[in-house]
């Protein structure tokens, strides 16, 4: 007989990385029951850990804020949330001094990582446009946990949360199951944060492979607007059989990426640093893969260039999962590029206004799992994340905790109680049905190949649809699941199937290529018509969406010729 | 593929790894307290459980098969 847990609390935190962390701790500095709930352990769960560990650092005194804000719009194409860019960039200095103060490991000086070059070319002459600060690999979210539990935070590990309660409009909790024992958990909260981050579709071998939308899933359930769901990470690809994103990400050396027929394709395309990525799937796509990693074209100098760069960057044992690593004692050199080239980390989130409120009353976001929007279109460099996540972690906590001041005692009805519990334990108790297993590798084969993603074009994307909605209906609510571990893995491929359909209607919505959104047709930016958001809810049970015009004063100089306004060339422009 | 062995005449039954694992692969062996590879096909081959683990008890291999063949 599984147990049921019942839990009492003002703020309830989903998510226990960055964001999580840091909202959790503010609110219980301020004397709020917090009860921050992890599907893993938290500390060590996300892509947090995974990180090379660097806060963006805004420092008034020296730099330069137009030359940063006009860098990172540029780098966005225009889409970019500027309230929110300001934002972060004005309290980045704060968050990253405040974490200090409560002890998380940083580097030293020495290893600031500052950006002097963008893959704009225009943008070289700007100069610093952006600055770094280096965190101790994973040692500092370990410290974030520790600094949680001393606030007085309530920290439930193991506890995936599946589904928000709301009650005349308002959440007023949640319910989830431990995926070790299966017992059943309601968290009555006047309150929410999801933190839960981002969401891809088990990409192999991506440190964002456990992380499947779950809070666009559960938000999008309750009811809430989601924005920018057709950008997204095209991540560098990774050494074929080595797993992990290696420092080729990073990498500068253009020469080492080659065709088969050993051709630099890097510059081929004009696409700067989106030579590594959405270059490397025109070379697949015109027939000329696979694709490698060629370090043997690399001087003496600049492999130990690019070592030393590895072992400074990387530490410890993360020089194991480098390229350089792999490539010099493996001799391996093949690429992989499907999964690298359409890999769906979302730049998009919950909608959420300057208080980090979503459009649903007492439901806040931060970290990822909060639309900003203000990276645009593309993620303008490191360090961005860790530091949206602590500001965003901070506003929520600040406004979370100022709203649960004047909020009765949460009302969940035993009728309500016993729905839930039924719906989230359904694939446990069904006789037969489809594995998690099955559904999840339907979902990866339809979604990363390169043509959906990667290259977006409409036929294929409605066709994906067209297949995705049939699982939706007739394959998710039949999985079956064998134990507690299966069951989280049953509800994870629940929310990653309403992740690809809402990815995908937002990529058939925008008729334009812009940033990481790239429709082959499509190709040229639509200044006229696509300088907008689109915002995607649910409404009378079907997926709507809606275009919002940016302010018409973060439009671009219409002036400005085409291509020096955007000197990203897309192929077929 | 991934997860490979947790070497028991090394295991020291920390618990660190049981913890650190994000894919809940790896359990506490309750009657040796020690631990073992419980669901091996949801490694995520991040390697933290190798680089956390004290006594170094555990290999993961840089081999993984994705679902959809390369190339």
């Amino acid at each position: 007989m599984l147990a049921e847990h019942i839990i009492d609390t003002d703020i309830l935190v989903i998510g226990g990385a960055t964001a999580g962390l840091y909202a959790a701790i503010k609110a219980g500095q301020k004397g709020r029951r917090v009860t921050l709930v992890d599907k893993a352990y938290a500390g060590k769960s996300g892509v947090s850990p995974f990180a090379f560990a660097h806060h963006t650092v805004f420092n008034p005194k020296v730099h330069d804020f137009n030359r940063w804000m006009n860098f990172i719009v540029r780098t966005g194409e225009y889409v970019n949330n500027r309230d929110w860019i300001a934002t972060i960039l004005r309290d980045s200095l704060a968050r990253y001094q405040e974490m200090v103060s409560w002890g998380v490991p940083v580097l030293p000086p020495e290893n600031e990582v500052i950006w002097h070059k963008s893959h704009i070319p225009e943008t070289d002459a700007l100069g610093v446009v952006d600055h770094a600060e280096a965190l101790v690999h994973r040692k500092w979210l370990v410290r974030m946990r520790d600094k949680a539990l001393e606030s007085g935070v309530k920290i439930i590990d193991r506890v995936m949360i599946t589904e928000l309660i709301k009650c005349d409009g308002k959440v007023v909790g949640a319910v989830g199951f431990n995926t070790r024992n299966g017992d059943f958990y309601l968290v009555k909260a006047k309150a929410v944060i999801m933190a839960s981050g981002s969401g891809g579709f088990r990409d192999i071998g991506k440190v964002w492979y456990q992380s499947t939308a779950d809070g666009d899933a559960m938000g999008y359930r309750a009811g809430a607007e989601l924005r920018g769901k057709e950008f997204g990470h095209k991540q560098v690809a990774m050494l074929k059989d080595i797993p992990m994103p290696t420092a080729a990400q990073s990498y500068s050396q253009k020469k080492v990426f080659v065709n088969a027929e050993g051709e630099e394709y890097f510059n081929k395309y004009a696409l700067g640093t989106w030579g590594t990525m959405v270059g490397a799937l025109f070379e697949v796509h015109a027939g000329r893969g696979p694709l490698y990693f060629d370090f043997d074209r690399l001087t003496q100098e600049e492999r130990k260039a690019a070592e030393e760069f590895i072992t400074a960057n990387q530490k410890e044992n993360e020089v194991k999962r480098s390229g350089i690593y792999y490539a010099t004692v493996t001799g391996k050199k093949e690429m992989m590029w499907d999964g690298a080239g359409s890999s769906e980390w979302g730049y998009g989130g919950l909608c959420i206004n300057a208080r980090c409120e979503t459009n649903i009353h007492g439901l806040y976001a931060a970290g990822d799992s909060a639309g900003t929007n203000f990276c645009g279109s593309m993620y303008p460099g490191t360090g961005y994340g860790i530091a949206g996540a602590s500001v965003t972690g901070n506003i929520a906590a600040e406004n979370a905790s100022q709203y649960v001041l004047d909020c009765g005692k949460p009302e969940i009805s035993p009728e309500e109680i016993s729905r839930q519990i039924e719906d989230l334990y359904t694939p446990l108790s069904r006789k037969g049905g489809f594995s998690p297993a099955y559904v999840t590798e339907l979902v990866y084969n339809l979604m990363i190949p390169y043509f959906v993603l990667g290259i977006k074009q409409a036929e294929r994307l409605q066709a994906t649809s067209t297949l995705i909605d049939f699982v939706k209906d007739h394959l998710v609510p039949k999985l079956k699941a064998s134990d507690s571990h299966d069951l989280r893995l049953a509800h994870e491929v629940r929310n990653m199937v309403l992740n690809a359909q809402i990815v995908l209607q937002a990529s058939l919505f925008r008729t334009e290529s812009r940033g990481t959104h790239y429709r082959e047709d499509y190709p040229r930016r639509d200044d006229q018509n696509w300088l907008a958001w689109t915002i995607l809810k649910e409404q009378d049970g079907k997926m709507n969406l809606r275009k919002q015009m940016i302010p018409e004063e973060w439009r671009p100089d219409p002036l400005i010729p085409y291509e020096k306004r955007y000197p990203v060339r897309f192929p077929g422009e | 593929m991934s997860i490979q062995r947790i070497d028991p005449e090394l295991c020291v039954g920390c618990g660190i790894c049981v913890d650190t694992c994000i894919m809940d692969v790896i359990r506490m062996e309750e009657a040796d307290h020690k631990a073992v590879i419980k669901y091996a096909n949801d490694c995520m081959t991040c390697f933290c459980c190798e680089l956390e683990c004290p006594a170094k008890a555990i290999s993961v291999s840089t081999q993984v098969k994705p679902p959809l063949s390369w190339g």
